[in-house]
């Protein structure tokens, strides 16, 4: 915790992990060890590390989808509570995630439309009849640069980017108040990167939404978020403004990171 | 023509007189009746360092595999490609056989796929020694020792008894190249070497790369998706798209002025997710560490 301890957050915290560590079962050792990170309402984390760093269990756990072995995750200041339905619910509706491959993350035997409607009925959000399903899906598509007929093809009629697109508008369904998106870009050519990330800048910009960006790639988390946590063998080393990060690292291993990407000469 | 950078230990260059290491053209793979790559040309002449770039499906590992004479069943090459001055077409059997390992040897992005996992990383690099060198005894473990320190691999004595599931990624990747270096080919060529690695372990596998071609006089082709690793150690690019070579020049002149507005926009790109880091520092060569 040396210089995790960072500048104060001026918003009460949406969503955050708390002295949180995390051991797999029948592991030897922690792979999160005493975790802090906290996403204030509109605002963007990037949690960014190499392989093993623990940056996709901590998103995991802040998404509700293992129990820490210590410390607790908040949303909007209360501890995660999964045993009770109707706040699992509501805690599934307002957090929604977006994963590294959109080849996997798609139903290939769904239409693009029954997919992007799956969370509106398995999460009993407003829209109760087909037809209301049908206009949210269509709007959904839009919204994600996708023409509303999208939604009576198949995945595989599309590339990695809409297919990624695809998956965006699905997790933005029961409309979330923060957006978990664990490499959303790893998987794609560079040119339809740089469309995904603007989408991604664009739709937090418009929704007010949180963005917590998992990625090992410093310049897409640069490119998106505010705040920045880097971590290295499941601590977090160093966190702060993206900028102050970037320019000024004060963690060793940040550096390394930093002066490790290869540039453009 | 393209030998900007410094030139030091590569200069040897053009001595076998007009055949070119690697001679590619008019280059296409069928699939059937689809064609997959339509158009590809490149020379390689011994030390040159050239770089293939392009985007998912744009065919250029089609285009490393058959300078390989490699492609898989029941995809087919036409045209020309040889390979010191072998046709990798026509004789991508048994005539092929003799150019790769001697000539051409290839590095490709997932060294636990082409390794072998049941068996020990010394008897691994031990096999090309002594099929390509004739090395028997205690002269072939010395030289897989030296293989193993020659890509900067720590303990080579351990290493050497290890197997690949003992060891990290970059450890693994570093020992692909061991195996690749190990009979002295003229041409190596790397298929996406890093994009499976961490950052940091990234940065230590181009030195390696930069540094053993370097002081090997061996020609280096390279093909990455990303403009910046190809640009670090290679003099020459050709950008490939829908399985056409499109613009082939300098690196520096298809980063600052290129002809194709695909290849424009392909920087365009690479430059303004970069630009969003500070400038980077000066001096100091990143990334030693590889854990």
């Amino acid at each position: 915790m040396t210089s995790a301890a960072s500048e104060p957050s001026t918003a009460p915290a949406l969503l955050a992990a708390e002295g949180v560590s995390y051991r797999y079962r029948r592991a030897a050792r922690d792979v999160l060890v005493d975790v802090d990170v906290a996403v204030g309402p509109g605002a963007s984390l990037g949690l960014v590390g190499e392989s093993g760093a623990g940056k996709s269990t901590l998103a995991q756990l802040l998404l509700g989808l293992h129990v820490p072995t210590a410390g607790r995750i908040l949303f909007r200041g209360e501890p995660l509570r999964l045993d009770d339905r109707a706040a699992r619910l509501a805690f599934r509706r307002s957090v929604q995630t977006v994963f590294q491959d959109p080849y996997s993350s798609l139903d290939p035997r769904m239409t693009v439309g029954r997919s992007v409607a799956e969370p509106l009925v398995s999460l009993g959000t407003a829209e109760r009849t087909a037809e209301e399903r049908r206009a949210r899906v269509g709007a959904l598509l839009e919204s994600v640069g996708l023409p509303a007929n999208a939604a009576s093809r198949y995945p595989s009629a599309f590339s990695g980017g809409q297919r990624q697109r695809i998956a965006i508008a699905r997790a933005l369904a029961p409309d979330p108040a923060v957006l978990i998106a664990d490499e959303p870009v790893s998987a794609l050519d560079m040119s339809v990167r740089i469309q995904i990330v603007d989408l991604l800048r664009d739709l937090a910009a418009q929704r007010g939404l949180s963005l917590v960006l998992v990625s090992h790639d410093l310049t897409v988390v640069a490119a998106l978020c505010e705040n920045i946590a880097v971590l290295h063998d499941g601590r977090v080393v160093e966190q702060g403004a993206t900028d102050r990060v970037l320019q000024a690292p004060a963690d060793p291993y940040t550096r390394r990171l930093i002066d490790a990407i290869p540039r453009l000469p | 023509m393209s030998r900007a950078r410094d030139g030091a230990g590569r200069v040897q260059g053009r001595v076998q007189g007009g055949v070119p290491l690697v001679e590619v053209s008019g280059l296409r793979v069928h699939d059937g009746d689809r064609e997959l790559v339509s158009a590809v040309d490149l020379r390689v002449e011994p030390g040159d360092r050239v770089g293939i770039i392009g985007e998912s499906g744009s065919g250029k590992s089609l285009t490393a595999l058959s300078m390989l004479g490699l492609l898989p069943h029941p995809l087919r090459a036409s045209g020309t490609v040889r390979v010191g001055g072998t046709d990798m077409v026509a004789g991508a059997g048994r005539a092929g056989d003799r150019v790769r390992g001697s000539t051409i040897t290839a590095v490709f992005q997932e060294p636990l796929t082409s390794l072998d996992p049941l068996m020990s990383v010394g008897r691994q690099i031990a096999w090309p020694l002594s099929r390509h060198r004739g090395l028997r005894g205690r002269e072939l473990r010395t030289a897989v020792l030296d293989a193993l320190s020659d890509v900067r691999l720590p303990d080579p004595e351990r290493v050497a008894r290890s197997y690949i599931h003992e060891i990290s990624g970059g450890q693994r990747q570093r020992v692909a190249i061991a195996i690749a270096l190990a009979c002295r080919p003229r041409v190596l060529l790397a298929d996406e070497p890093t994009t499976a690695l961490d950052v940091t372990v990234q940065a230590g596998i181009l030195d390696l790369l930069d540094t053993a071609v370097r002081d090997r006089g061996m020609a280096l082709v390279l093909i990455s998706h990303d403009l910046a690793v190809v640009s670090r150690i290679t003099d020459r690019v050709l950008v490939m798209r829908n399985g056409r070579g499109i613009e082939q020049g300098p690196v520096e002149r298809i980063l600052t002025a290129p002809a194709e507005a695909y290849t424009e926009q392909l920087v365009a790109s690479a430059r303004a997710l970069e630009a969003h880091l500070p400038a980077p520092r000066t001096g100091g060569t990143p990334g030693e560490g590889d854990a």
